[in-house]
Parts: C-alpha cells; sequence; structure tokens
C-alpha cells in the first residue's frame, strides 16, 4: 500500500487524538478505558515500527540451535515456526537438555569472557 | 445477626456495592447494635460471590476461616464477625465483617510524596504484621481445608507452574528456563507456614505509618514463609518505583527488622532474589492466563488483554534477576 498516510501515520495520528483530544475531558471508568486503548495503540505502533526483525532476529537464534534446514521445516508462516521451535525449546529445557549451559547466552559479559 | 453478636437487638443499613472485584462482591453496610460487646455502631462490609464466579480461589467459609485465624494470630484483618456458609439468608454465602480505615491504593502507597514520612516505619508495620501471619503453622483443625502436601513448597509450586503452562496453547521457552534454574538452585525449606499468598500492595491497607488490614485471603496455603516475601518484593508489584523494593513502599531491611521484632523464626533472607525469581514466573503465568481469557472468548477485556501482554515484561526481567544472581549472589 502506497496511500498516505499509511498505516503508521494513521495510527500515529489516532493514538494522537485520544491522548490530547478524548483524553483530558474524561474521568473515572471512562478515562481508564481510554488510556487502556492508547497503551494498546502503543504497543501495536511500536510493533509496526520494529518491522520484521525482531521475528527475524528469533528465527536466526533459532537457526543458530537447531540449523537452517529445521527451522524451514517447522512451518509454513514465520508464526508458525517460532510457534514450533518455541515449543521443542521449552520441552527441552524442562527435559534438562540445557543444563549444563543453562546460563551460557544470559551471562555473555563476566562469566563467559 | 444478633445472636452472632451476642447483641439485644441489630439494625442494619441498606448496604451500597463496593468497587473491584470480579470474583466476589463487597457491599459496605452500617450497623447500629444494642446490647453485648459490641454495642453501638459499626461499620461492616459483607463479602458474597459476585453472579459470573468462577474461581480456584477459596469459598467464602474458608476465607472466614482464615481471617479468625489470622484475627487470633494477631494480625491486623479486619474482625471476622459472622458467616452464612449455606446461603439461606441472601442465596448464596457471605459473611460479615468490620470495615477497615484507610487506603489499599498502590499508587499512593508507591508513589505519593505525603507517604515519604512514614515509609520506614509502615514497611517495618508490614513486616510485623507478615510475622504475625507466618505464626500460624499446620497441623491446624480449623483450616483442615488447605491442602498439606508432602513435597517442599518449593517444589509444589514449580509443578503447579509447569501443569499451568502446559494448559497455554503456546510455549514459553524463557519461563521453562526460569523454572529450570529454580530446579537446579532451590533453597531448603526453612519452614512450612501459613502464606498469604497474595500479600502487596493492593490487599494491605494503611493509614500513615500503620497498617490497617490485610485483605483477600483468597490464595492462602501452607507455604515457605520466604514465599510471600519474594511476593511483595518482586519488581512487578513495586508500581514503577522500583528503588523501594518492598512493593514500591519501603527497604527490606525495614520489612526484615518488623519480621523479626515479631517472630522466633529466621527465614532465609539471603535468598530473596530466588523467590523474587519465583514470584516473577507466577505473575507471569498469571498474565497469560488473563490474556487467554480474553482470546477464549470466556471474558472479552481490554484489560485482560493488556495484561497478557506484560508477560514478556516478565520474560526480560527474569532474564535479568537470575543474571543478576548469578553475578552477584542472591539478595
Amino acid at each position: 500500500m502506497a496511500d498516505r498516510p499509511n498505516r503508521e501515520e494513521l495510527l500515529a495520528a489516532a493514538e494522537e487524538t485520544l491522548r490530547e483530544a478524548v483524553l483530558p475531558s474524561l474521568d473515572g471508568q471512562a478515562k481508564y478505558a481510554a488510556l487502556m486503548v492508547a497503551a494498546a495503540l502503543g504497543t501495536v505502533r511500536r510493533e509496526i515500527d520494529a518491522g520484521a526483525g525482531s521475528s527475524r532476529r528469533t528465527l536466526d537464534a533459532y537457526a543458530g540451535l537447531y540449523g537452517e534446514d529445521n527451522v524451514h521445516r517447522s512451518g509454513q508462516t514465520v508464526e508458525q515456526r517460532i510457534t514450533a521451535l518455541s515449543r521443542d525449546l521449552a520441552s527441552e529445557i524442562r527435559a534438562g537438555a540445557y543444563d549444563r549451559s543453562l546460563l551460557g547466552p544470559v551471562l555473555p559479559f563476566s562469566k563467559f569472557r | 445477626m444478633a445472636e452472632r453478636l451476642n447483641a439485644d437487638e441489630v439494625q442494619l443499613s441498606v448496604p451500597s456495592k463496593m468497587s473491584g472485584g470480579a470474583i466476589q462482591e463487597n457491599w459496605k453496610l452500617d450497623a447500629d447494635v444494642t446490647g453485648g460487646s459490641y454495642a453501638g455502631p459499626l461499620a461492616l462490609v459483607l463479602r458474597t460471590d459476585a453472579p459470573s464466579g468462577v474461581s480456584v480461589s477459596h469459598p467464602r467459609a474458608h476465607e472466614f476461616a482464615l481471617l479468625k485465624a489470622a484475627f487470633a494470630a494477631g494480625a491486623t484483618v479486619p474482625e471476622p464477625l459472622a458467616l452464612d456458609a449455606d446461603g439461606d439468608v441472601v442465596g448464596k454465602p457471605f459473611y460479615l465483617m468490620r470495615r477497615a480505615t484507610g487506603t489499599a491504593d498502590p499508587r499512593f502507597l508507591s508513589r505519593d510524596k505525603a507517604l515519604d514520612p512514614h515509609r520506614s516505619e509502615l514497611t517495618e508495620a508490614i513486616g510485623r504484621e507478615l510475622a504475625r501471619i507466618h505464626s500460624i503453622t499446620p497441623p491446624n483443625e480449623d483450616l483442615a481445608f488447605l491442602p498439606l502436601d508432602t513435597r517442599p513448597p518449593v517444589t509444589r509450586r514449580l509443578d503447579e507452574f509447569r501443569a499451568q503452562l502446559d494448559d497455554l496453547p503456546q510455549a514459553y521457552p524463557t519461563l521453562e528456563w526460569a523454572i529450570r534454574w529454580m530446579d537446579l538452585n532451590t533453597p531448603s525449606n526453612s519452614a512450612t507456614v501459613l502464606g498469604h499468598g497474595d500479600y502487596r500492595c493492593g490487599n494491605i491497607m494503611a493509614d500513615g505509618p500503620t497498617v490497617t488490614a490485610v485483605l483477600d485471603w483468597e490464595f492462602a496455603s501452607w507455604s515457605d514463609p520466604m514465599e510471600d516475601v519474594g511476593w511483595i518484593c518482586a519488581r512487578c508489584w513495586r508500581f514503577g518505583a522500583d528503588g523501594r523494593r518492598v512493593g514500591g513502599i519501603g527497604d527490606l531491611a525495614d520489612l526484615r527488622r518488623g519480621y523479626e521484632s515479631e517472630s522466633e523464626r529466621y527465614p532465609d533472607w539471603d535468598r530473596i532474589g530466588f523467590w523474587e525469581v519465583l514470584a516473577t514466573v507466577r505473575w507471569a503465568i498469571i498474565a497469560l492466563q488473563q490474556g487467554q481469557r480474553h482470546l477464549s472468548g470466556e471474558e472479552r477485556s481490554m484489560e485482560l488483554a493488556l495484561t497478557g501482554r506484560k508477560a514478556a515484561e516478565m520474560e526480560l526481567d527474569l532474564l535479568k534477576q537470575i543474571r543478576a544472581i548469578e553475578e552477584n549472589g542472591d539478595g
């Protein structure tokens, strides 16, 4: 879609309007509800800003662990792959498969240098 | 009512519904008591099930028994006055307790500058209350409904977490990782006591430096004394006031001083970091369950939907917390 304002710009305008034109005139339950809506819009906007990068990084990390081929075989879409690989990793962690290097990726600075 | 209070007569006002409580309803009412030791005006709360109350929490009769036990142990709880366990009076079980004064508003308790001069004293009082609650130990006939597990409290909790994760449609490697880390770093069980189960800002009412009531006993269980300490100290209950470890209210040293002034029991304070990790995993799972309630259509709600996404914050917290413990030690 090349139409402007694009989805990011429309979302940003919606969030601004809610915060500047709607919220100040509300109080009590209605204000709380509007604040929640603003928070939800903000989360969506940040996810759009981040683009496909975070999913890509997740799959790259899984490729490092399981190999590129296995990542490809794990599902059709990015979402399906992350879901399936997370399930595998979760059950392996639970079974104790990583006990010896449990802190490896979490302690990159002091302990493992 | 008159019979329960040993009074000649009790006049009740028309109850009005208090805010909050998806699972329970609280109604505010006032009594005028003639005769007996409660003679005079009596500010009351009537607590009963909400119409849609589907819950794993304790039924009202159990809550009443917990309040009685805590009251008898000297904890500052609303005095429980009368129970109708069968629903004969209003069509569903309810109980009456004294209405506490003060505020439970987490935003006030964590952020308001007006509380600053009282923070140390209030945190100490919160520690004393916890020690009084923890003075109740199993076996206890009046609390026989609380399951007494042969597993150590930590093992039972971790098993519960795994079962709860298995009930969710997706898997969460970070939470599994934190649970596995806890498996491998479990503290020895120092004692088994009555744990409140939800001891934090929001359930503790205060007035300046004084605790006026400890509320919401629905998640009480036999547990390690440090579980309640870890829960109130976990970052997710500091309401943004991260520098004050105890629920955004005050410092751990104050809580500990209060606790130890009231108890012969010395919990393993040095393992506080472990118990904060356990609390963070517990809250992450609750957040995911709430998100799921929205997604499944069981209860459509913007708040539940947003809470579901909070779990990601807890995952990041867990990575940081466990790393800090491994690098700098627990505590």
